[in-house]
């Protein structure tokens, strides 16, 4: 008929099926194998990867809330520090102002009791000037009749007294 | 026997030296007087009887006017 020798195909088709077989046992099992190994290890690192970011990521997230955190306690500390100077500041101008008040008016009153003093004096100094004038013109002027009054007035006071 | 002695600025007249012996005759009975005379007192009398001062000088006026 066409010549085709149905043996040979046969025989060819039997060992292409045996190879065929022989192929699927003894390589394509093995290399699916080491690909779903191979595809279960890189899932498993791909898991891994992804743990890890996850983690990392945690952890970033973990320290920019104790970094917002630090900065927050940072802007109180400083907010704080600047309102304790604010008064640390005020309370010594206030101290400052009431010292200067206290020197100004205890100078004021040193003045005013100096000035006083003095007029004091200049009128206690006055005074006694006047009467050393005073004795000097009465042992001048005093007459006899004058000091002998002066003395029977003292007699008769004394006896009044007594 | 009280002893008197009075201080004056210059010698007393006597009436007026009569009047002062009434005046410590009435006062101490008995006594005897030493006049002294010192100008420094510029004029009245002082009478120390021996306990007590009697000072009517017009200088101790005049300090009590100071």
């Amino acid at each position: 008929m066409l010549g085709i020798d149905w043996i040979k195909i046969l025989i060819h088709f039997a060992v292409f099926v045996v190879l065929a077989v022989g192929l699927y046992l003894l390589l394509y099992k093995p290399v699916l194998r080491f690909i779903r190994t191979r595809q279960e290890n890189i899932q498993k690192d791909i898991d891994q990867g992804n743990a890890l970011k996850e983690e990392g990521e945690a952890q970033k997230a973990a320290y920019d809330g104790k970094i917002a955190a630090i900065e927050e306690e940072r802007d109180r500390i400083l907010a704080e520090a600047e309102s304790r100077k604010q008064e640390i500041l005020d309370e010594a101008r206030a101290r400052a102002k009431e010292e200067s008040d206290a020197l100004i008016a205890d100078a004021k009153r040193r003045a005013e009791a100096a000035e006083e003093a003095a007029t004091a004096q200049l009128q206690q100094d006055a005074g006694k000037i006047a009467v050393d004038i005073a004795g000097e013109i009465l042992q001048r002027e005093i007459s006899q009749e004058e000091n002998e009054k002066i003395i029977l007035d003292c007699l008769k006071a004394w006896s009044d007294h007594d | 026997m009280t002893n008197i002695h009075v201080t004056l600025s210059a010698p007393l007249s006597s009436e007026t030296e009569a009047a002062l012996e009434a005046w410590l005759t009435k006062r101490y009975g008995q006594h005897t007087v030493v006049y002294h005379i010192d100008e420094s007192i510029l004029g009245g009398i002082v009478i120390f009887d021996g306990e007590r001062v009697y000072d009517g000088s017009i200088k101790s006026m005049l300090k009590t006017l100071k």
